[in-house]
């Protein structure tokens, strides 16, 4: 009896030190250091075994996948210089204007996924200058935050999960919400007043007011956007642009 | 001899769980290699040492994701519970840790989706919460077969 109490009071204590020391005095990371290099050849081997049958399958394809892909990125490129043409004439006219410098200037580093453990496990971490709290992005849109990082890993906390909130924004209608994840992979955003203007369809992205993502990143789509009358806020439901089921590389917002 | 035995399990199912077998994911929901491992070995050894592989097993799938110490807590209680129990089953042990998986995976959602609820205010519709409890059950069930025979080679020396 007295065993059983004092194993109670152990694990309420474990449970509550989350709140206040979340990384245990270092013994988190520690841990993640010891299993990192097995997770990484582990999903090295796998990768090799899973892929070979539908590379056999693509070989076939590679050289015309390959001039199609030298086409895009010439285009990409040409894009991209026009597109630093008018980053300079923005910053210019923004500071002519007296307007706050753009926060668009970032870089983006790629990582691995080398696991997934609730949260998405990376392989970089504070050794090539990953912290806290920098944003996780792929094309598609956002994959969410660090939330960990050891020396050689680190913990993406995505934007599906219970514990993760945005700031987000209608890119139509501009309303401002927290964007939330659920329970089941799902998103919801929360907050918008209730004589806002969301409706289906409508792109949700990172909000200007957000002090940790940069503006302007895909969040989702509004499947399901509903207000009853005695309501204040609206009721929205989000899809993610981002399908956290096929996750191989991501880039980390430095 | 044996404390290797269990370190190399724990860390062979914790890489499995997290490089491959989360791939598997379907709305949240993942087959739980340690749920299953923690249910075996209660069923086939005497508490301390059950508990104390839930307790080791559970703290580092903790220490491998994010949030509360959710695993360890209710893995741990879990191995104690069936310990309880054994003693007064008869019957073989394969079908009384399929039995043990049927009823704790269930339980085991069901625990998390209250605390998420209770502490976080996150709500789970009905459905969710049925279609997530069934797809769990069968992931684990589908691992009793693979995971007993690897379970009792590291608990019978």
């Amino acid at each position: 009896m007295i065993r059983n109490l004092l194993a109670a009071i152990v694990l309420l204590a474990l449970v509550s030190s989350y709140f206040f020391y979340s990384n245990l005095f270092g013994v988190r990371p520690v841990l993640v250091s010891v299993v990192y290099p097995f997770q990484y050849a582990t999903n090295v081997v796998w990768g090799s075994v899973a892929g070979t049958p539908s590379f056999l399958i693509k070989l076939g394809n590679l050289a015309k996948e390959n001039a199609e892909l030298r086409r895009k990125l010439n285009m990409a490129q040409s894009r991209l210089a026009v597109l630093e043409e008018i980053k300079i004439e923005n910053e210019r006219l923004r500071e002519t204007l007296a307007f706050q410098k753009g926060r668009y200037n970032f870089k983006l580093v790629p990582a691995q996924v080398i696991g997934k453990s609730g949260v998405l496990l990376l392989d970089r971490g504070s050794r090539v200058g990953v912290r806290v709290g920098m944003p996780v992005m792929v094309k598609e849109g956002l994959v969410g935050r660090i939330v960990e990082a050891a020396p050689f890993s680190s913990k993406v906390l995505l934007i599906t999960d219970a514990m993760s909130s945005v700031a987000a924004a209608d890119q139509r209608s501009r309303d401002f919400g927290v964007v939330e994840g659920g329970p089941a992979d799902t998103l919801s955003l929360k907050y918008v007043a209730g004589s806002g203007g969301v409706g289906q369809g409508d792109t949700i992205v990172t909000s200007s007011i957000s002090s940790v993502f940069s503006p302007g990143i895909p969040i989702g789509t509004v499947t399901r956007a509903v207000k009853k009358e005695a309501d204040l806020f609206y009721e929205i439901t989000v899809k993610p642009s981002v399908d956290f089921s096929k996750l191989e590389e991501v880039f980390i917002v430095f | 001899m044996r404390f290797l035995k269990l370190f190399l399990y724990i860390l062979t199912i914790l890489v499995l769980q997290t490089v491959i077998f989360s791939r598997l994911n379907f709305m949240g929901v993942s087959p739980d290699l340690a749920l299953v491992s923690v249910i075996i070995f209660a069923v086939l050894e005497e508490r301390s040492p059950s508990t104390l592989f839930a307790a080791a097993i559970s703290f580092v799938q903790d220490c491998l994701s994010v949030g509360p110490y959710l695993n360890t807590a209710f893995k741990t209680v879990i191995s104690n519970v069936i310990s309880s129990v054994r003693e007064r089953f008869v019957g073989d042990e394969y079908s009384f840790a399929a039995g043990m998986v049927a009823i704790f995976t269930p339980a085991y959602i069901l625990a998390e989706v209250f605390f998420l609820y209770f502490v976080f205010q996150k709500e789970i519709g009905l459905l969710h919460l049925v279609i997530k409890i069934a797809v769990g059950t069968i992931y684990n069930l589908l691992l009793v077969p693979l995971l007993f025979p690897a379970v009792k080679a590291v608990v019978h020396e």
